[in-house]
């Protein structure tokens, strides 16, 4: 009997320990099923900032490029004053050089503020003020008022305000905050499009509207955000909602009577993308008949996203114009099987009819959200030994490529950050050569995937100098988790399909000022920061580069050098783009403070931040965004 | 010395002892499990005589009456339910927070009590919030709402990590 | 030393046979295995009937050396059994080999059967792929070898005397399918991709199962193979890969309306129309389908005003809602509008 008692309690204990430890090991909810293969540990970490050829970190005495006075084709900034700013990047080419060299590196030190103004709104303040003649034009994120400034006042003083009242709902559909990237100036009128998907002309001395068109339908989710640009007798202007399965498209207005000529869309028929007989693709991914239909189950293509809500160059030369498109709608992959055509794909179009001239696809079948709505920079640079005329184009994806942009051929492509998803572009076909294992798939997390989907770079431009051949660009390094989900289509609302978490990625830095040269695709020097930056950035021709952090330092650094020349801290953090302009023969630099957008939005009160996801992930890149900055939309002036 | 029977039954009231402790352990548990605490929360304001209107809405009338208040186990499906109508699309996959404002925090624009949240679902709101209430029954409304007020509460289901 | 009691048995074999007869009066039933009609539902139904053959007659074969030693000892003293006696080996060979090979025998017989399922298929055959969702078939036609996609539920149409692969997936938890006229059971996994191949011998319609349990509504879960010859079936794709029908009198119309501007469209897609739900049962073609809730209820026009009205009692949990939102002659639009898209 004692024996068996004895036996009996071991059992006992034996069998509450082992429920103990049972529980203890068991995984906790929404553990994921399947954890990508790569390894995430220090060593990992190290190997993607270990300096490599494309990539070497703040090389001081690597020789810039040097000096390309004719980098700008001729006519790009079509007549427009070297004080002047008329257009979203200055020129057609998205260039965001300023001729202007008052301020210069001996003197930048000196700048002090000129002249401030609260905008009233508390949103983000993207884009940048337009200055034609003595006056300054201001574009508001929605309410999106127009505000003309006269110069030659002291201080500036406000002429007149033009207020559009578009529709309110349309701030409930907006995904990334209620912004507005900018306005042109073209035939006398201040032309930009609201966030309820019109576009409106006003007169640029009286601030009467000319005309008001609507181009687009909120209750499809549809928004406008991004600034037009004009050619010839056309307004060209993109849409937004690619979040809310909205079916991207360019269209192209009359200038004098804001009448819609055409659309091209980015997915259907090669009637609707307007592909015709002269299209010619350089690379055969990208040949094909309807590929906008056949490369989609179904007619998914209808809720296929590519919306164009980015920036649009011209060239003058070869009379094309060329945009980029953004991702093909739900995020979750798996949806949608197929290469997606044609979601971010860079276009070559002829402006007059919209016929695409050539086409080249970033990503095929993007399972990140990679937009690639980026500018592209059109510059001529000699590519060994012979000049061609080149689009450069930083990409979300983590790449910097350069094209020849007569044809479409990609010339180099090189990481600007730490990139993981993809390790290298093959020339000669044209695609990336990707890591299967940071594919993302419904139903499983794919953690640490560098860049996340606000990319090394998001829609802050880039600028260009002539006077060392360099390309200045904006980035981030952050990178994510992405899990594919369920998606339900309802019309208007968001038709996401993914989790995603991101967080900083490696090296202990959120941000850089990359300086890039554009023709051996590397970097030749940067300025890491601690936040991602989400601002523009300027080049002038006093070999200053000027741009601003998202917790509110505006700072300049010397061009050939990356060197910190002046730093100044404004009343909020800048996610616009600063610019140059001269007001009888004084320069002074231009910019908005006033954080919001996507990232910036963070700082808001309405936003939690104990959820890593909030925001389609943002939250977990800056959770402490909050304590840095906060919200307030003020434009800055400073001269010296 | 004791004798095997004495030992046997010293052995017996000690495995009584230990049933009875664990059935008392069990039922002190159980209890405090089914304690039904109040998943919304809040203090009621107290009641004062004002003259005159008051700003905010009506506390007077009768308002809509949450069925689900205290029942935790429409939970799980007020999760699903915001996840399938693209809720967590504009307010984030926690409601943390996105294109619309954040629902885990404690600021509301319309009132964040039950009645309050149902009748912003349903009427939809200014700004971009659409009206729900002739899209959905009634009753995955209140379903909705009941997991809205669990955010933040231990009963959150699919708390954010 | 009492004597031992004589212990009578009835002989076993009554039962068996009872068995058999019941077995064999399911035959012809919608779930049953015997009643095969394609190459793997057959392969399983022969392996079915040698188990059962090779067990009746070990069976009768045991119980008759059952009766016999019982016969022969009959007067035996239990008590007498002589310890010091060797074995007889009659019982090793009859009691431990023998079982083996029968076992092995069948064990190779069941190996044979599970690995030709069925003859196996070139790859050029159509595939389909299924994904379980609780309660419901998710059924995408999306075999490139067909000139349009489009998705259904519930019911799956195959060429008759061809090979058809269907791709399982599962949005969420564990099913399985199982169409005991056609083929064996084969789990739908979440974040797996299983594939079955189905090979239909007989024109028909064969009624399928979830046997994995999924949830409160597994018992629910049903769904229909149409087995067709292929112009017909080729028919029946050409008609499904259509966009939803145009409503042909006013009451279609308001029902259409209904549908596209109310809580419908909320999960359901309609395609040609803006409803674009994507987490329920696709309903463009509905009214051509068999049955309804996934083969709970008969599709007519009464069953579906009262899922559409009460979805609730008819299947506790799912997750239609109840819709108690329509008055009675909305009701009427909507499930008449629903029963012309055919």
């Amino acid at each position: 009997m004692r024996e068996l008692d004895g036996g009996r309690w071991t059992v006992l204990i034996v069998l509450a320990l082992g429920a103990v430890v049972a529980g203890c090991s068991t995984k906790g909810p929404g553990a994921d099923s399947r954890d990508g293969h790569r390894d995430t540990t220090a060593e990992a970490r190290a190997a993607l900032e270990a300096p490599h050829a494309d990539s070497v970190h703040n090389a001081l005495g690597r020789a810039a490029p040097g000096s390309f006075p004719d980098a700008i084709p001729a006519g790009a900034d079509h007549g427009a004053k070297p004080g002047e700013w008329t257009m979203p990047g200055r020129d057609y080419v998205n260039s965001r050089f300023s001729p202007l060299g008052d301020i210069n590196t001996a003197n930048v030190a000196q700048l002090k503020v000129a002249t401030s103004m609260a905008t009233g709104v508390l949103n983000g303040m993207e884009g940048q003020p337009l200055v034609v003649g003595t006056t300054m034009y201001v574009v508001t994120p929605f309410p999106n008022v127009l505000t003309a400034i006269d110069l030659t006042k002291p201080g500036g003083a406000a002429k007149w305000s033009y207020e559009p009242n578009p529709d309110p709902r349309s701030v409930g559909i907006a995904c990334c905050d209620i912004v507005n990237r900018g306005a042109v100036f073209a035939d006398g009128k201040i032309i930009y499009s609201l966030l309820d998907a019109e576009v409106v002309a006003v007169d640029a001395a009286t601030g009467k509207a000319a005309w008001r068109t609507r181009v687009g339908d909120i209750n499809l989710g549809e928004t406008f955000t991004a600034a037009p640009l004009v050619v010839g007798n056309n307004v060209f202007v993109g849409n937004s909602g690619g979040e809310l399965g909205v079916r991207g498209y360019i269209a192209a207005l009359d200038l004098k009577t804001g009448a819609v000529k055409w659309k091209a869309y980015s997915t259907g028929s090669d009637a609707d993308v307007k592909i015709g007989p002269d299209f010619h693709a350089f690379y055969p991914k990208d040949q094909g008949k309807n590929l906008g239909e056949t490369s989609w189950k179904g007619d998914q293509w209808k809720l296929g996203g590519g919306t164009t809500w980015g920036w649009i160059s011209y060239d003058p030369e070869t009379k094309l114009l060329f945009y980029s498109t953004g991702n093909p709608g739900v995020w979750n992959p798996d949806m949608r099987p197929g290469d997606n055509k044609w979601s971010i794909t860079l276009f070559a179009r002829d402006p007059e009819t919209g016929n695409a001239k050539w086409a080249y696809q970033f990503v095929a079948h993007d399972a990140w959200d990679y937009d690639e709505i980026m500018e592209n920079i059109l510059v001529d640079m000699p590519v060994n030994g012979k000049t061609r005329k080149l689009l450069v184009h930083p990409g979300r994806t983590g790449f910097a490529y350069t094209f020849d942009r007569e044809t479409g051929e990609l010339l180099a492509a090189n990481t600007f950050q730490p990139t993981n998803w993809a390790t290298a572009v093959d020339l000669k076909t044209g695609k990336h050569l990707e890591d299967p294992t940071k594919r993302t798939h419904a139903g499983v997390v794919t953690r640490d995937i560098c860049p996340s989907s606000t990319g090394a770079k998001d829609e802050q431009p880039s600028a260009f100098s002539p006077r060392t051949g360099l390309v200045y660009i904006p980035a981030h390094n952050v990178c994510m988790d992405y899990e594919g989900v369920e998606a339900n289509y309802i019309a208007g609302t968001p038709y996401l399909g993914a989790s995603v978490k991101m967080y900083p990625g490696p090296g202990g830095y959120r941000g850089e000022l990359v300086a890039w040269d554009p023709i051996k695709a590397q970097k030749l020097c940067g300025v890491k920061e601690d936040l991602p930056l989400w601002s523009g950035v300027l080049a002038t021709a006093g070999d200053v580069v000027f741009y601003g952090t998202m917790d509110g330092w505006f700072k300049a650094i010397d061009a050939r050098s990356c060197a910190e020349l002046w730093k100044t801290k404004v009343a909020s953090g800048i996610v616009g783009n600063p610019i140059a302009y001269s007001v009888d023969g004084k320069e002074y630099i231009a910019v908005y403070a006033g954080i919001g957008g996507w990232m910036g939005a963070v700082a808001f009160p309405d936003i939690s931040t104990d959820d890593p996801y909030t925001a389609l992930g943002v939250a977990g890149a800056v959770p402490d965004l909050k304590q840095k900055t906060n919200r307030g939309g003020v434009l800055y002036v400073f001269t010296l | 010395m004791s004798s095997p029977s004495d030992r046997g039954v010293h052995r017996a009231r000690i495995g009584v002892a230990a049933w009875l402790t664990v059935v008392a352990s069990a039922t002190a548990l159980l209890v405090a499990c089914n304690n039904r605490t109040d998943v919304a929360g809040g203090a009621q304001p107290a009641s004062t005589f004002y003259i005159g209107p008051q700003p905010g809405p009506d506390r007077t009338l009768a308002r809509a009456e949450n069925p689900y208040h205290d029942d935790r186990t429409v939970l799980a499906e007020g999760r699903r339910l915001f996840n399938w109508y693209n809720c967590s699309g504009c307010h984030g996959d926690h409601a943390g927070g996105g294109m619309g404002p954040s629902l885990r925090d404690s600021s509301w624009y319309y009132g964040g009590d039950e009645a309050s949240i149902f009748a912003s679902i349903t009427e939809g709101r200014q700004h971009g919030m659409p009206a729900w209430g002739t899209k959905l029954p009634r009753d995955q409304i209140w379903k909705i709402v009941t997991y809205i007020k669990s955010l933040r509460t231990p009963y959150e289901p699919d708390a954010p990590r | 030393m009492s004597p031992t009691p004589r212990v009578r048995r009835r002989p076993g074999s009554y039962p068996a046979l009872a068995a058999l007869v019941v077995t064999c009066a399911g035959c012809d039933a919608p779930m049953s295995i015997f009643g095969a009609a394609g190459d793997g539902g057959r392969r399983i139904s022969g392996l079915a009937w040698f188990m059962i053959m090779t067990a009746a007659v070990v069976y009768v074969a045991v119980m008759a050396l059952f009766l016999a030693a019982m016969w022969r000892n009959r007067s035996r003293d239990p008590g007498a059994v002589d310890l010091s006696r060797r074995g007889n080996g009659f019982i090793v060979w009859g009691g431990a080999v023998m079982p083996s090979l029968v076992l092995a025998a069948v064990f190779v017989a069941g190996l044979a059967a599970m690995g030709r399922f069925p003859a196996r298929a070139s790859e050029r055959a159509p595939a389909f792929t299924v994904t379980g969702r609780q309660w419901w078939w998710q059924v995408d036609y999306d075999d490139p070898s067909l000139p349009g996609r489009f998705t259904t539920a519930n019911e799956l149409h195959v060429p008759v005397g061809e090979t058809v692969r269907i791709r399982l997936l599962s949005g969420d938890v564990i099913h399985s399918f199982w169409v005991p006229g056609l083929q064996g059971k084969l789990d739908l996994i979440p974040g797996d991709t299983n594939e079955v191949r189905i090979h239909a011998e007989k024109a028909g319609t064969y009624r399928g199962q979830c046997a994995e349990f999924c949830g409160q509504q597994h018992a629910n879960m049903a769904f229909t193979v149409v087995a067709e010859p292929r112009a017909q079936w080729a028919a029946w794709i050409a008609g499904q890969q259509q966009l939803a029908k145009e409503p042909a009198d006013s009451l279609a119309a308001s029902g259409r309306e209904l549908v596209t501007g109310g809580p419908c469209a909320m999960c359901h897609t309609v395609r040609g129309t803006n409803a674009r739900g994507q987490v329920g049962p696709d309903l463009t073609h509905v009214g051509s389908r068999l049955t309804i809730a996934a083969g709970t209820l008969p599709n007519t026009l009464g069953t579906m005003e009262a899922w559409i009205a009460n979805a609730q009692s008819l299947k506790p949990g799912t997750k239609m809602p109840t819709l108690t939102q329509f008055s009675g002659r909305e009701l009427r639009a909507v499930a008449t509008y629903l029963e012309t898209l055919k």
